[in-house]
């Protein structure tokens, strides 16, 4: 899966945006983890190794193993097989609590017979540090949070979003050595959620502190992850820096789940190319090895799909969506097949709904895959 | 023994301890719109018309009437004499045991009684807390003769369960224990307050959630460090108020042990009843009703001592 080169590259990357990595945070490795429930494996063979101080985001559909891998490597959830290694040591039979790890949960868990303050300061009390000490570096982090002026409430007095820092400040207070973050903004609504989200990005990258962020939200998994693991049925498909993933899926499951792509049927043709919506356009360089003449689909991204207002063209326009600058319109074509294209709001005026439209196909397909059955 | 829904205890809709996960939280209950006319805020109030007629006649009138009574001798003239009576010899034995009866069995009643509703809480075993649910609701509403025999047919000198446990070799009767005495009230008492407790305490340790004991183990907590700082003080103004229930159940408890011990252990209810009865030497008539009167700032005085506590305890809900 080219987990390595991924690394490299994308410290590269990092590096060439002076963007400076830290080195302070620890390794963190899932080996070949297992874990069933009766017949369902939520963790199938399951390995991912996050580099000190890197954020990862694991993205996947609901029901994937995404919670079970965090949980896994929390020591919340028992593997039937595998290990667990933080900054090299192996923690796979240590309980939770000597994990040294800070987790915040996707629920409220805020302790609600504690303020703000109390529940940060939880920790540092645990660890014996005295009140004094404890109350200055509980500031400090709500501080970090901006949530100082709220220090003395208690958590049913806290918006959710705020709830959602304060437990962050309260995981990151004990210096944990990995942060974990299931899914924490999934309760907010969409302009906290963005507002929190580069908040955390902003806090993990000054600490230089490793993460592992579980998220189905695909956008919040490209716009904050150094890297990002595309997860389905408790397996890792993809990990790798968000562009990788979003342009060369390695599986037509990645393909389909990252980004919005149109399935297509098609036919190889001769010299690496497909033959696809009566045009011919290369196949990924990737895929250049399928013989010619046999018959594929291909996955399009929509800005691949040039639609144009065509009397005599075969395709109906059946939705349409705009998104500003751009917008979307679904077309569908014959054969049970519907696209979508983003064109430029200027041919709105063409291109409306129940009108007729030509579609090319322009570029390279993003990934090439087997027919699928059409038996609905 | 009504199950009365306390103040203080939780939403039982919160996903459970040890449960799988489940959904999240609902939000609080919404009031109704505020009514548009005087007549409308009016009709508002009539629902409560009945209640507060019942609390007239059988609470306030009453109480009214055991007040005055206590400071009158039977000619209707004012005097201290029977609450003097009430403060001496028997009748203040008879306050300390009852004290002692009603803070022993529901001290351990309420231990015990959270224990088990802990237990069932985090239990995956469905049918087990459905079993245990719905005899607690049984038990907890048993009391009075049916009560009493039952534990005189299995306890009593010559119960069941005595001749087991003597033809084993260890008959209770010879180890001090017996069910005519104070400890055998209390196990009596326990019988229907324990299974009380339960029912009371389990919607509060249904609120209990999963993650606030796995937040606190991720920041280094042992198990019982997390009772201490979270469980314990979360289920702390539920497991006060329905202490209160329990103590009040228990003081004021009458026929269960009238049944039992016949008269031997002078609690106050039985006190009581002997007076009304007309067992009283002349010019006492009214003793009865100091005692009442006692009673009633028992209840009082850990009524207050409740609210101080619960005030301290729940602070943060409010
Ligand atoms: N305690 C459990 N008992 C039984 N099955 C479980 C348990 N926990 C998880 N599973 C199952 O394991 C699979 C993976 O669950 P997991 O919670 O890890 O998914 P997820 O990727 O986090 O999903 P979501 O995005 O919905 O949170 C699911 O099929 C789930 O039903
Ligand atoms: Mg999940």
């Amino acid at each position: 899966m080219g987990s390595e080169t991924g690394t490299l590259e994308h410290e590269a990357a990092q590096r060439a945006n002076g963007r400076h990595l830290d080195r302070s945070g620890v390794r963190v490795e899932l080996v070949e983890c297992e874990r069933r429930f009766g017949d369902v494996a939520a963790l199938d063979r399951f390995s991912l190794t996050i580099e000190p101080g890197e954020l990862v985001a694991l993205l996947g559909p609901s029901g994937c193993g995404k919670t079970t891998a965090l949980r896994a490597l929390a020591g919340l959830e028992q593997t039937d097989a595998g290990v667990v290694r933080i900054g090299g040591l192996d923690v796979t039979g240590l309980p939770p609590n000597r994990r040294e790890l800070g987790m915040v949960f996707q629920a409220y868990s805020l302790f609600p017979n504690m303020t703000a303050l109390d529940n940060v300061g939880f920790g540092l009390r645990l660890r014996k540090r005295d009140a004094p000490t404890r109350r200055r570096r509980a500031r400090e982090l709500l501080d970090l949070v901006g949530l100082a002026a709220q220090a003395g409430r208690f958590p049913h007095e806290l918006s959710g979003g705020q709830q959602q820092r304060v437990a962050l400040a309260r995981a990151l207070a004990v210096e944990p050595r990995v942060l974990l973050l299931d899914e924490p903004l999934s309760a907010l609504d969409a302009k906290v959620r963005a507002q929190l989200r580069d908040e955390i990005r902003r806090i993990q990258l000054e600490m230089g502190i490793t993460t592992l962020f579980v998220t189905h939200d695909q956008e919040e998994a490209l716009s904050m992850a150094d890297r990002v693991g595309v997860m389905a049925s408790g397996r890792l498909q993809q990990l790798g820096p968000p562009d990788e993933v979003y342009e060369r899926p390695v599986n037509a499951f990645v393909a389909e789940f990252v980004g919005s792509v149109s399935r297509v049927p098609a036919t190889v043709g001769a010299g690496s190319t497909v033959e696809v919506l009566g045009g011919r356009i290369p196949l990924p360089d990737s895929q250049a090895a399928f013989a010619p003449g046999r018959r594929v689909d291909v996955l399009l991204r929509p800005e691949s799909l040039a639609v144009r207002a065509d009397p005599r063209g075969l395709g109906l326009v059946v939705r349409r969506s705009f998104l500003g600058p751009v917008m979307h319109v679904v077309v569908a074509l014959p054969g049970k097949i519907e696209v979508l294209a983003t064109l430029p709001s200027s041919s709105a005026s063409e291109v409306v709904v129940g009108s007729a439209v030509s579609v090319e196909a322009t570029g390279t397909p993003l990934f090439v895959t087997e027919p699928r059955e059409l038996d609905a | 023994m009504a199950v009365t829904r306390l103040a203080g205890v939780p939403s039982p809709a919160r996903s459970r301890i040890g449960a799988d996960r489940g959904p999240a939280a609902p939000g609080r209950r919404s009031r109704g719109g505020r009514p548009r006319s005087r007549v409308a805020r009016l009709l508002r109030f009539a629902g409560i018309v009945p209640f507060v007629a019942y609390f007239a006649v059988f609470l306030v009138v009453p109480s009214v009437s055991v007040v005055s009574s206590a400071f009158e001798t039977v000619g209707g003239n004012f005097t201290w004499a029977n609450i003097t009576a009430a403060l001496q010899g028997t009748y203040l034995v008879s306050f300390e045991k009852s004290l002692e009866l009603s803070a022993i069995s529901a001290g351990l009643s309420a231990v015990l009684g959270t224990v088990v509703a802990i237990a069932l809480a985090s239990t995956a075993n469905v049918a087990a807390r459905r079993v245990v649910t719905s005899a607690s609701a049984v038990f907890a509403n048993t009391g009075g003769l049916p009560l009493a025999f039952a534990f005189i047919a299995s306890l009593g000198n010559f119960g069941i369960v005595t001749k087991v446990l003597s033809a084993m070799g260890w008959n209770p009767y010879d180890h001090g224990f017996s069910i005519y005495t104070l400890t055998g009230l209390v196990v009596v008492y326990c019988y229907f307050l324990l299974p009380l407790m339960v029912l009371v305490m389990l919607p509060a340790v249904d609120g209990l959630r999963r993650e606030w004991f796995e937040a606190a183990s991720l920041l280094g907590a042992r198990r019982r460090d997390a009772w201490r700082h979270v469980g314990i003080p979360v289920l702390a103004p539920a497991f006060l108020a329905a202490l209160m229930v329990l103590f009040t159940d228990a003081f004021a408890a009458y026929a269960t042990a009238a049944a039992l011990t016949n008269g031997s252990i002078p609690i106050v209810p039985i006190q009581i009843g002997s007076l009304i009865e007309g067992n009283v030497l002349a010019g006492q008539q009214n003793v009865g009703d100091a005692l009442g009167l006692g009673m009633i700032v028992v209840v009082a005085v850990a009524a207050t001592l409740y609210a101080r506590l619960q005030h301290r305890a729940a602070r943060w809900q409010r």
